[in-house]
């Protein structure tokens, strides 16, 4: 009886594996690609828990008192901080575009530039905390705007960081044009991207309707 | 439009898109009202649930799929221990 002939499951792995046998994975998805997904989608959860909770407290807690009298929100400076959130996604796709066609400096000007842009909305929001005359302690309304907009400038923070070290890589010239040479880039704009999608929705859902 | 966690080029098509859908919703918020312009934009929101669901099937697949596959395992191992 000869069964080694049939190679069925990973006979042929395991007879030159030593050691723990490897964990299982699925022969559809890549586990680096199955890494982000989890990730992604757990963000998504959580921010999917915030908006629920400011939906509720919006339309079924308090319908005809939202946001509560003597709020004001700034919305010219949130849409304008939008407008800087928005354009810093263009820059970053820039940023990959230019690599892609072996532009080294497009690549320095275009995470630059992301970068300084994620920074100034940042700066933008904190000022607008400074100014906005109502804390986090007043009612349900100033609970779960700080919430929602500080989770994403969490958020922000983090999509910083990862630019900051895509920026420090471009310019001791660690990125190619090739797809495995620009990785670097490539998944902090995916995030970036993410991140500017959040915004989005948190902007239109709790500054214009 | 592409799946945008394997291709930066789909994610910015998707934030474009969310901008575009957004912009609809603020329109819709000026038209009709506020009240109109939140079930509006919830109805978006789950249409964009409903996309993330289908991507995740067709990158996972189904436990159809798996329970296909090991039928096939199953049948070759049993070829196998009949010979």
């Amino acid at each position: 009886m000869e069964s080694a002939s049939i190679p069925v499951g990973h006979g042929h792995a395991e007879d030159h594996h030593h050691g723990p046998p490897e964990a299982h994975q699925s022969a559809r998805i890549d586990r680096t690609i199955l890494g982000i997904l989890l990730f992604i989608l757990s963000e998504i959860m959580l921010f999917a828990a915030f908006f629920a909770a400011y939906f509720f407290l919006r339309v079924v807690a308090n319908p005809d008192s939202w946001p509560p009298e003597g709020v004001h929100l700034p919305v010219l400076i949130a849409f304008i901080n939008t407008v800087v959130l928005v354009s810093s996604s263009f820059t970053v796709h820039y940023a990959l575009e230019a690599i892609k066609h072996n532009n080294h400096r497009g690549l320095k000007l275009g995470l630059a530039l992301t970068w300084l842009l994620g920074a100034t909305f940042l700066f933008i929001q904190i000022n607008e905390y400074i100014h906005i005359g109502f804390s986090a302690r007043d009612g349900a309304f100033g609970s779960i705007f700080y919430s929602l907009t500080g989770l994403h400038g969490a958020h922000v923070f983090v999509g910083l960081l990862l630019l900051t070290f895509a920026n420090i890589r471009a310019w001791r010239g660690h990125f190619g044009p090739e797809q495995k040479n620009h990785l670097g880039v490539e998944v902090p704009g995916i995030y970036w991207h993410f991140v500017d999608i959040m915004w989005i929705i948190v902007f239109v859902a709790v500054y214009i309707v | 439009m592409g799946n945008p966690l394997t291709s930066e080029v789909a994610a910015f098509r998707w934030m474009v898109a969310v901008l575009v859908a957004a912009a609809s919703v603020a329109l819709v918020a000026k038209l009709f009202g506020s009240t109109a312009g939140i079930f509006y934009g919830m109805f978006l929101l789950l249409v964009l649930a409903g996309f993330i669901v289908k991507g995740m099937i067709y990158m996972l697949g189904s436990p159809d799929d798996d329970e296909e596959e090991d039928d096939v395992v199953t049948e070759l191992r049993n070829d196998d221990y009949n010979e």
